[in-house]
Formats: structure tokens, sequence, C-alpha cells
């Protein structure tokens, strides 16, 4: 990839950048210092807890922790899920991608929109009705009974969701898949077609051409996609929680840190989570994202997309159309459980009820979870805008020295689980002055904190892709022509790279408004509950079997407000809806 | 009447204030048909509560006892439901911290969170003494099989029973052509396998609770262990929660839960005939659910009013009749076990499935000398250790188990049976309870029983697989790790053997 040279009549002259690198240092100071208190400094709490025992500074619960058979082999066996998932999403995700960029059909819009509505729910939600449906005497196996296929008294049916493992993978990949489809998307749109045509026109195949030359030039796309996946998958523990599979890291430290007395044992077992998302992240960084993708320019002309016949536009339908009805068949089971009066030994509820969904406008405790989330996401997404065009333009415009170190550190949420930093909020908040913004006070600033610095990587990330796209000479054109480098910002850049910070804001307000791990341990008192807390305590609730229809019933409105939020955003874009996700 | 009802209700939330005509218009014309006046006009007193008791209980009982006081006393009784933060450990700690400083914590009545919460506040003199009438200590038996229904100096008087069964899918085992499960050890039985849903016990109390009723329906400790690990090999997964696994049979994810007894009565109401709750007769004990009245209640004539009529028959028949028929609650199961002896015979008939009397002959279980030396704490790290973080390989080893050829059947069935050295008698126990309050003991201990268990699961699927058995009652693993416990030989036990079944 040939970069274009440096304007004629204004030599990249050292004095301007240095300038704007020098003005801007402050500025990363802040920035970094900020993140430094609110992401090093509680996880430092957290993992130096795990290196004292009996008062002192120790290695025992290091050596305890990695002497455990049965730790070691979760930890195993977390590894192995995030790889189901991730796997599980790129066979989703780039023959969708692929579709999407190279190829056109009748109805492509509306698939291509109900591929992405996965995202909107809350993949623990989709447990509660995934045990309804695809559990050994769920719907589905009671329908293939019906339909003479089994037959319960000769042999058990099958138990779809593998034991938990399968069901885990299968809803997360489910729900995750979207964000490989667009990352893949955009990294194929970003792909100059010239070098598939020239494969093409030495002989290639096209699914060599694809192979060979497509696929390792959108490797660093994919490699950005399938990492937000993989520790995703890696340090969930909603959906292993409510599909009741424990053998994972996650759910242990959730476990512990559950209980009043967590001891050193728990943050040692943190520390290693940790090492280990950084250790599987790097390794995935030198393996896969180390492609010239970063200083391409844009494509400087789109690939002519394929009109499809009528055998191609039906296998795409067959594809898409089975791949939204597969991912939407959690969500339509969470409505039919809100709406269910009983719903025992048969294919579908018996009985119906409006009463779940009067249940959650009634219930004072539930409608204030859905005012306080609306609150804590809309604030969170505030911050990560700022934050994240801030962070974005001075690792890729302004260049500004120890650029690398605060890129990595707005990244660096991706490795940690948010129960973790939230035990980090917890221990920070536990005493002092600080005890009455804490879980047992009004943990708004906290979640609010915890859920933008988690989600700041989303936005940084859409923000840094934008800006590596639009090459650096459109700037340098309008500065050419007499702007000043605010104005040329302002006017040039934040208007081309719009649709990607559009993009990571809806994303970054819906995964706010979907956060369960700090959620759980931040909020612990009802009046202070987010929605995805109220979900989970209703659905884990004991006493009464309705709990968990009301938790759907929950999750049904938590689905409306964000098909509402996506909806919004689409009208905000009209035709640009679409350059969201391809961006 | 919107005024009404909520005036009744205690006006405490919005469901409160929802229109309910046909209850407000009754109740406000039962007050103007004694008072000549209607709910509205009646002077309004204040009782004060704590109760980790869930918010139905609350308010069915709120509903009815403000309705008998406005019929019979002519007031308004508005009920204040105080909120610590937490369950019953959390009101307990906060009850003692209070007292500790003042000699009154503004609060009248403190209700539900098992007995077990209530002794120590009662030595802590934190309780006031009940005046419990004739009537009440004559439908209310001192002790039922051993366990005490009310102190015996009167600071708390239990106000309905728990007991532990399990909740079955009737109509679904009749489809694959299983047995329906009548007793614990039923629960074991081969074709069960994978389809018992089970709930760890280290994060419910009441899953741990129901784990102790089969070890105490053994001969002793280590046949109780062998009954309990034979029913565990059985399980589909253990859940977090005692209510998801509960519901495993109506959700279908297993077919069997074992669970404590309300929790099947309510799921038991969903479905009547198809599911179907069990306390397995003579497998159970019935433990009070105390009520109190608090050291120098800041109301104590209206707390005494309330405590009267939850141990009332009028009061009790609130926990097990159906919703809306005379009596019963008026929106909400509450499917709890009364405790006074003549509701059982007064309501005969209409109460609702699942609801079993206790006082029947035989229908208590008789503790065994051992039982009250199984240590809860204990119980809880074995099972976690055993079972709950051994799940695939314990019902791999369970398979080998039941192929296991006639020759090898014996020795691997004593092998599986086989406790850990430290634990391996009642009085082991004992010990290894005072050792595990301590974290850094009990990380230790259970690290080990996680080694003896994964060894001994391999050791057994590995010994079948090779048709040779395992260590002729050596008691020593080929593989045995040096820091790993001596396992504790013992005759081999029939719970287990290679028909699976015992």
């Amino acid at each position: 990839m040939t970069k274009l040279p440096p304007p004629p009549n204004l030599p990249r002259s050292k004095e301007p950048l240095t300038l704007a690198a020098m003005l801007s240092i402050p500025v990363e100071f802040l920035i970094a210092g900020l993140l430094f208190l609110l992401l090093i400094v509680p996880l430092g709490m957290v993992v130096a807890s795990g290196f004292m025992h009996e008062g002192s500074v120790s290695g025992y619960w290091f050596t305890r922790v990695l002497g455990n058979s049965v730790l070691m082999s979760q930890l195993g066996n977390s590894v192995l899920l995030a790889a189901a998932t991730t796997g599980l999403c790129l066979l989703m995700g780039i023959p969708l991608a692929v579709l999407r960029v190279r190829c056109r059909f009748v109805g492509q819009g509306l698939l291509g929109l109900l591929v992405l509505a996965p995202m909107i729910l809350p993949p623990f939600v989709g447990a509660l009705s995934l045990q309804h449906l695809a559990s050994r005497f769920g719907s589905i196996n009671l329908l293939l009974e019906r339909i003479g296929l089994l037959d319960f008294s000769q042999h058990l049916p099958p138990d779809w969701l593998g034991g938990g493992f399968a069901g885990v993978a299968a809803l997360q990949a489910l729900h995750l898949f979207p964000i490989l489809y667009l990352n893949a998307a955009a990294a194929l749109a970003n792909v100059d077609p010239c070098y598939s045509q020239a494969a093409r026109n030495l002989g290639a195949g096209p699914l060599r051409t694809f192979l060979r030359i497509t696929l390792p030039l959108m490797a660093p796309g994919l490699f950005a996609g399938a990492t937000l996946v993989f520790i995703w998958s890696f340090t969930d523990v909603g959906v292993p929680l409510m599909l009741d599979y424990q053998h994972l890291v996650p759910v242990t430290i959730f476990k512990e840190l559950a209980r009043a007395d967590t001891g050193g044992r728990t943050f040692c077992l943190v520390f290693v989570m940790l090492s280990s998302s950084i250790t599987l992240y790097a390794l995935g960084k030198f393996l896969f994202g180390r492609s010239a993708v970063g200083e391409a320019s844009k494509a400087s002309i789109a690939d002519q997309p394929r009109h499809l016949g009528l055998a191609g536009t039906l296998g795409a339908w067959l594809l898409m159309g089975g791949l939204a009805v597969l991912a939407l068949a959690p969500h339509a089971g969470v409505v039919l459980m809100a709406l269910s009066d009983r719903w025992v030994n048969t294919v579908l509820p018996t009985k119906y009820t409006l009463s779940h969904m009067a249940f959650v406008v009634t219930d004072p405790a539930t409608y204030a979870s859905i005012v306080n989330s609306l609150k804590y996401a809309l604030a969170a997404t505030g911050i990560d805008v700022v934050l994240g065009i801030a962070i974005a333009f001075l690792v890729v415009r302004i260049k500004v020295p120890l650029r690398g170190a605060l890129d990595s550190l707005a990244m660096l949420p991706l490795a940690v689980p948010g129960l973790i930093l939230a035990a980090g909020y917890v221990a920070l908040t536990a005493s002092g002055p600080l005890k009455s913004i804490g879980p047992m006070g009004n943990p708004f600033i906290i979640l609010v904190v915890a859920y933008a610095v988690r989600r700041l990587p989303f936005m940084v990330r859409g923000a840094s892709a934008g800006l590596t796209q639009v090459p650096p000479s459109l700037e340098e054109a309008a500065r050419n022509l007499g702007a000043s480098p605010a104005s040329a910002a302002a006017r040039i850049t934040l208007p081309l790279i719009a649709a990607n910070l559009i993009a990571a804001a809806v994303l970054t307000f819906a995964f706010s408004v979907l956060e369960v791990s700090d959620s759980l341990i931040l909020a612990q008192l009802p009046q202070h509950y987010p929605i995805t807390k109220q979900i989970f305590n209703l659905a884990t609730s004991a006493g009464s079997p309705e709990t968990p229809r009301q938790a759907a019933a929950l999750g049904v409105y938590g689905m409306a407000m964000l098909g509402a939020t996506m909806a919004a955003a689409a009208a905000l874009l009209g035709k640009r809806l679409g350059a969201i996700f391809r961006a | 009447m919107m005024a009404a009802a909520t005036a009744l209700a205690g006006c405490s939330s919005a469901t409160d204030n929802l229109p309910d005509d046909a209850r407000t218009r009754e109740a406000d014309a039962q007050v103007r048909s004694h008072w000549g006046k209607g709910l509205d006009a009646l002077p309004q007193e204040t009782l004060v509560l704590i109760s980790p008791n869930n918010r139905n209980i609350q308010q069915e009982f709120e509903w009815a006892f403000s309705l008998d006081q406005a019929v019979r006393r002519g007031r308004r009784v508005r009920m204040e439901w105080r909120d610590v933060g937490g369950g019953g450990s959390t009101i307990r700690t906060y009850l003692t911290n209070v007292y500790s400083r003042s000699d009154s914590s503004g609060i009248d009545v403190l209700w539900g969170g098992g007995d077990a919460g209530f002794i120590p506040l009662a030595q802590a003199g934190v309780l006031a003494p009940l005046d419990l009438s004739s009537d009440v200590r004559e439908q209310i038996p001192a002790e039922l099989s051993g366990t005490a229904m009310y102190d015996k100096d009167r600071r708390w008087a239990g106000s309905a029973l728990s007991a532990f069964g399990f909740i079955y899918n009737a109509g679904m085992l009749r489809r694959c052509g299983i047995e329906a499960p009548a007793t614990w050890q039923d629960l074991s039985a081969k074709p069960l396998a994978g389809l018992v849903s089970l709930a760890d016990p280290t994060q419910s109390s009441s899953a741990a609770a129901a784990y102790q009723m089969i070890v105490w329906s053994g001969r002793d400790w280590p046949d109780g262990w062998a009954r309990l690990l034979a029913i565990m090999a059985n399980a589909d997964r253990f859940t977090d929660s005692a209510g998801t696994a509960a519901s495993a049979p109506l959700v279908g994810t297993a077919l069997v839960a074992t669970c404590i007894d309300f929790y099947g009565a309510l799921r038991v109401a969903e479905a009547p005939g198809e599911l179907i709750y069990v306390s397995p007769r003579g497998g159970t004990t019935f433990s009070p659910d105390p009520i109190a009245i608090l050291k120098n209640p800041p109301h104590p004539e209206l707390a005494k009013e309330f405590v009267d009529f939850v141990l009332s028959s009028r009061g009790q028949a609130l926990w097990a009749l159906p919703v809306g028929v005379p009596q019963g609650p008026s929106r909400n199961l509450l499917g709890r076990m009364p405790i006074r002896k003549d509701v059982y015979r007064l309501y005969e008939g209409r109460l609702m499935g699942g609801i079993t009397d206790p006082f029947q002959a035989g229908q208590s279980m008789t503790l065994a000398p051992f039982a009250r030396k199984v240590d809860f704490g204990v119980l809880r790290q074995l099972v976690k250790a055993a079972a709950v973080d051994s799940l695939p390989a314990l019902k791999a080893a369970r398979a080998a188990l039941a192929a296991a050829t006639p020759d090898q059947a014996a020795a691997l069935a004593a092998d599986f049976n086989r406790l850990p050295e430290n634990i391996a008698t009642i009085e082991g126990v004992t010990a290894v309870a005072k050792a595990i309050k301590d974290d850094t003991q009990r990380e230790r201990i259970v690290t080990d029983w996680q080694r003896f268990f994964a060894e001994k699961y391999a050791r057994i699927a590995r010994a079948s697989s090779m048709g040779v058995p395992p260590m002729s009652g050596t008691g020593v693993s080929p593989v045995h790790s040096p820091t790993a416990p001596q396992e504790h030989g013992r005759d081999a036990h029939a719970t287990f053997t290679a028909g699976g079944r015992p």
C-alpha cells in the first residue's frame, strides 16, 4: 500500500506537528491520569490483595491458585468457551460481511437489519427462554415428539444445551456475531479491490482469491472484532450464571466476590484471569493483528457489488434469514415467556396473561430500574464520546509522544472483567469520604464510571478506525487552503468519521444498558438497581415460579427500548445508517 | 374507594394502589356495617415490622390483618416494613447492633427467617416474652419429633412449618416410562440419571438443608453420605438458586428437584397433576419459622394483636388455602405449612396440593443420634468438592459403576462411597467443622477434598474400563498423591451397587 506523498505546497515540516503534539501533552496526561485513577488504581487495590497473606506480602495464594486443579480446569474451560464462541462468530460473521459488501440482492436491507437485531437483547435474558426452548424437555423436543421424530418412552430426548457449554457458546455467539459482522464488513469494504482483481486476472478462482488475498487483508479488522468477542466471552458471567453453567473462572470469581468475606484467593484468581486476558490478547495481536491495514488508505474505488440471481438470492435469504431466525428465537421465547401464565410440558404456553407486562410498570422497584438504566447509560455514553474522540485524535492524528501507552491504557478495559473492575470500585468506596457513592449509598457515579470505562474501547476503536480510514491528506488539503488544525478536524475529519462515532455511541449505549457484572456488584440497594440487576434478581429469585416471567417481561421492555434507540439512530442518520454498519 | 383500598393496604407500594374494586368494596361494606362509617374515617395506628418474608407474604397478611382490625377494633392499621438491606442474617446483625446501644429498636415485630436466627436473639435478650393463649398452646405442640415449636421461655413461637422434599414432573415421567419417586433413595434410581436438578449448597442454605435431610435418613454418617452421593450422581447440573432448581421440572431442564416445601407447593399450583411435590414420609423434619415481639416495642398492644392473628386458625389458613376462597389469600398463593394442628382438620380437602399434614403419625423424621453432629458447614463444603466442582467426573464414575462386572462391583462401590479420611467418622466431622472456620484452613481442606474426589472418580472410571477391581480394598490409590488425604477403608456399602439402584 503506497502512502500518499505530502502535499507539495505544505511539506510536512516538523514545527506545526510538534507544536500540536506539545500542546496536546497536558490533555494526554489529564486523560491518562483519569484512566489511571479509574482503572489502574482500583485494579491495583484488588490485585494487591491477592498477594497478601496473613498480613504480609506473599505469593501464597498465587501458588495455591496455580496448584488448584479445579480452578485450572475452569481456566482452561473458559479459554475453550471463548475460542468456541469466537469461532462461531467468525463462521457467521464473515459470510454475512461478504454478502453485505460484495453482493446485492432483493431484501438485503431488511435482512441486514434483522441480523443486527440480536445485539439489542441481553443474552442472559435469552438464556431464560433458551431453557424453555432447547432443554431436554423443552419446546424443540416436545415438537419433535409431536411430529413423531422422537419417542420419549424409547430414548431420553437430547439436551440441545449440551450440559450448558454448548448453550452458553451458542447464546454468546448469537449475541456477539453482529460485532464481528460489522468489523468484517468494514474491513472488507476497505480492502482495495485491485488486489483481488489482480489475483483473478492471474487465474485464481473466487474462493482462492478470497482465502489468499481478501481474508489476509481483512485480518486486522477481523482481529479487532474477534478480540472483542473473545474477551467478552472469556469474562462473561451473565450467560453462564443464567444457564447454570458453573465450570468457568469468572463464575467462581463472581460467586466468591458475592461473599461478605472475600479472601486473598479470590483476588489472586482475578490476577490470574487478568494476566490470561492480557496474554491472550497480546498473542492474538502478534499472530493476526500486525498487517499493514492501519497504514493503508481507504479504498479509492469500491468493488462493484455482484447482483445475485434467483438461486443466489434464495441462498442469501436462507443464510441470513436462517441466522436471523436462530438468533431471534431466544428473543421470541422471551416474549412468549413474558406473556405465559402456564407453560408446562407443552410446545407453547397453554395460558397467557398480561400481568407480567403490567408488573414491570406497576412494581415500583422494577419500573425504577428502567429509569435508572437510562440515566446511567446516557451519562456513560456522553463521557465515552468525549474521551473516545480525544484519545483517537491524540493517538492517530496528533501522534503525541507515548501514544502507544495511552492507546493501551484505553484498550485495557477489554481485558478487565467488569466484575473485577466493580470489585475495585467497591474497595475504593468501602470506607472514607467516598463511602456515600459506594454500592450501599447512591452508586450513580461509580456505575456510570464503570460503564464508561468498560465501554471506552468501543468508542476509541470506532473513532480510531474512522480516523485511520480517512486519509490525513484530506485534512492537510483543508489546511493547505488556510483552515486551522481545529477547523480542519471539525469541518473535514469529524463529519467523515461521524458514522463511526454514532455507531460506536449507539453500541456504547446499548452495551451499557445491557451491562451485567458491574450492575450486579455495584448496585446493592433496590432503588438504584439498573434493568439488568433487576432482571437477574427476578430471574433467580427463589420463591415464586412467576418471577422468571416477570424478568422476561422486563427483558421485553428492555428490547423495545433498545430497538427504539436503534430506530432513532436510523432516523437521525437517514440514508447514512448503512454507512454506520459498513464503517 | 381507592382511598379506602390504599388505607387498608397500608399504601406501601404502587401495586397496592391498583384498583381492586371487588376486594375493596367488600371490605368497605363490612366496616360500614360494623361501625357505620367507611374505612377512610377510621382512626389510624401503625405497626412496625422487620421480616425476610417475601412481599407476597407481607401483602397477604397485611391485608387480612388490617381488615380484621378494621372490622373488629374499628381502627385502620398502617404496617411499616423496615428494610435494612438484607435477609435473615442481615436483620439479625442489625438488631444485635441496635440493642447493644439502645433499649428499643423502634420495631415491634420480627417475623420469619428460620428458628436458627431466633435462638441467639432470644439468648441475647432482644425478644420480649409472648403471652400465648391456651388455644394457641393447645394447637401448637411444644415439640415435633424433638424440634421445639416455640421457645421454652416464650420469646418466640413458630408461625409456619418448613419441611424438605422433592418436586417432580409426573406427566413427563409417565411419558418417559419412568417410575415416580416416593422416597429420598428413589432419587438415586438409575433411570433418573441426569434428570435430577440440584442447587449448590454453598449458595443456597435451603438446598443444603435438604441434603442434610438425606444424610440424616441414613443409618449413620457414612451411610447417609453414600445416599446423598448416589443422588448427586444423578444430577443434571447444580444451580446457584434453589428456586431455579425447583423450577427445573416445570421448565423442562430436569424431571425431579429437591427443594423446600413451599417452593414445591407454589410450582405444583401452576400445573396440578402434571407437577407433584412430596415431603417423603418420615424423611424430613419439620422446623418452625418463628414470629416474635422485640424488646420494648413502640406499639405493644398492636404487636400482640398481630402475633395472635398470625397464630390464629384464621391467620394460619392464609398460608395454605388457594387464592380467592373464603379466608384464603386474596391475590397470591403462599403455599406454606400451617403450624396449628386444627387447621389441617378445619380446612381438610380445601388446602392446596403439596401441603402435607406434618402431625400425622410417621410423617416427621425421627433423628438418629449421629444426625445432630453432621455439621452444616462441613456438609456444604463436602458436597461442593465431591459433586458441584466435579460433576462430569462424578457422572462418569457413576456410569462406570453401572457398567462394572459383578466381580468389580463391590470394590468399585466401596471406593465410590469412601469418604476422605479426616471426615470418615462423625468425630472427624466435628473436628473439621472447627478447622474450616479459618479461611486458610478451609481452602486447604477443600482443595484436598477436590483432589481426593477427582482422583477417585478417575480411578473408578479407569478401573471399570480396564475390567479390573480398583485396589482390592487396600484404601490406597495407585495414583495417590502424597499430599492428598489418606482414604478411609471400610466395607463396601450397599447404597451404590453395580446395578445403580439401591
